[in-house]
């Protein structure tokens, strides 16, 4: 099914492109809709087109040698994604999986390529978005190569639990995310982390200090 | 149900556009819109897994934990 014009104007990515120019791309974008949990990319395959979320959540992941995803971003309307096979023509670099039911413009490979060449405003805005995910991936490699999340969580649990108040305050995984600098994936990550190595206990809503020394010997690291 | 079993998600209704994203996320459907607003209807089945808390677009839900020292 193809979109109309107006439609395509509310996807940020086109918003500044001009009634004629929006007339002459609605012809090549199509809607698709995914399911709950239905893949709608996979890693490694040949890239073919472009995604541009209109409603739903998107996740996009890669899977590590033992088969475990780990979860690079997650998007939601306005949000694109497959840009950078599609300028590079290399196989697609990660997985993308509808994580509610999904709504997508989707533009092909051949046609994306030949829009940015003339529309220089949506060039900008691609270039706009490629700009966003450096940053991103630029603070996810700093966290990575300093190793400092897991140490830096182990002290901000220790602090949190030594604090003696009557009712215990009680913190979410972004507000941890956000003291620490960091993204809430890589609390998720950490917490789970210092679970495996017998530190803490994940509970319903609780985190259980059960190693208080090794937990404060990670601290120091 | 003592009362750690019956800690919930909080839902900012300030923050919440009614979007529904926690309704078609939550794998164990304890959230519902009534009215437009989500409500835990079926707090006994919340997993406390954090799924509406990533989804929710105006981070209006979140799942505070308590840190503490095992006795």
């Amino acid at each position: 099914m193809t979109v109309s014009a107006e439609f395509l104007r509310k996807l940020p990515f086109f918003s500044a492109l001009g009634e004629d120019e929006l007339g002459e791309i609605a012809p090549h974008v199509r809607e698709r809709t995914f399911g709950r949990r239905e893949v709608i990319l996979l890693e490694g395959q040949a890239p073919q087109a472009v995604y541009f979320i209109v409603r739903g959540q998107v996740r996009i992941y890669r899977l590590s040698p033992e088969g475990r995803e780990q979860v690079l971003k997650r998007l939601g309307p306005g949000g694109i994604f497959n840009t950078v096979p599609l300028l590079d023509g290399r196989p697609n670099p990660s997985s993308a999986t509808a994580w509610t039911e999904v709504t997508v413009y989707v533009i092909e490979r051949d046609r994306f390529r030949q829009m940015l060449r003339r529309y220089p405003a949506l060039a900008g805005a691609v270039l706009a978005d490629f700009a966003a995910k450096l940053r991103h991936t630029t603070a996810l490699i700093e966290d990575l190569s300093l190793r400092t999340v897991g140490a830096r969580l182990a002290k901000l649990l220790l602090s949190q639990a030594a604090k003696e108040t009557e009712i215990p305050r009680r913190v979410t995984q972004q507000e941890m995310a956000a003291q620490l600098g960091t993204v809430r994936e890589m609390i998720g990550r950490a917490l789970a982390e210092l679970e495996r190595e017998g530190l803490i206990r994940l509970e319903r809503h609780r985190i259980v200090i059960v190693d208080r020394g090794g937990l404060e010997v990670k601290a120091l690291l | 149900m003592d009362v750690q079993e019956r800690v919930l998600p909080k839902i900012n209704l300030e923050l919440c556009n009614g979007c529904g994203a926690c309704v078609s996320t939550c794998p164990s459907q304890a959230v519902a819109l009534i009215d437009g607003r989500p409500v835990i209807v079926h707090p006994q089945d919340c997993a406390y897994c954090g799924d509406c808390e990533e989804l929710c677009p105006e981070g209006a839900i979140s799942l505070p934990y308590e840190i503490v020292f095992a006795e």
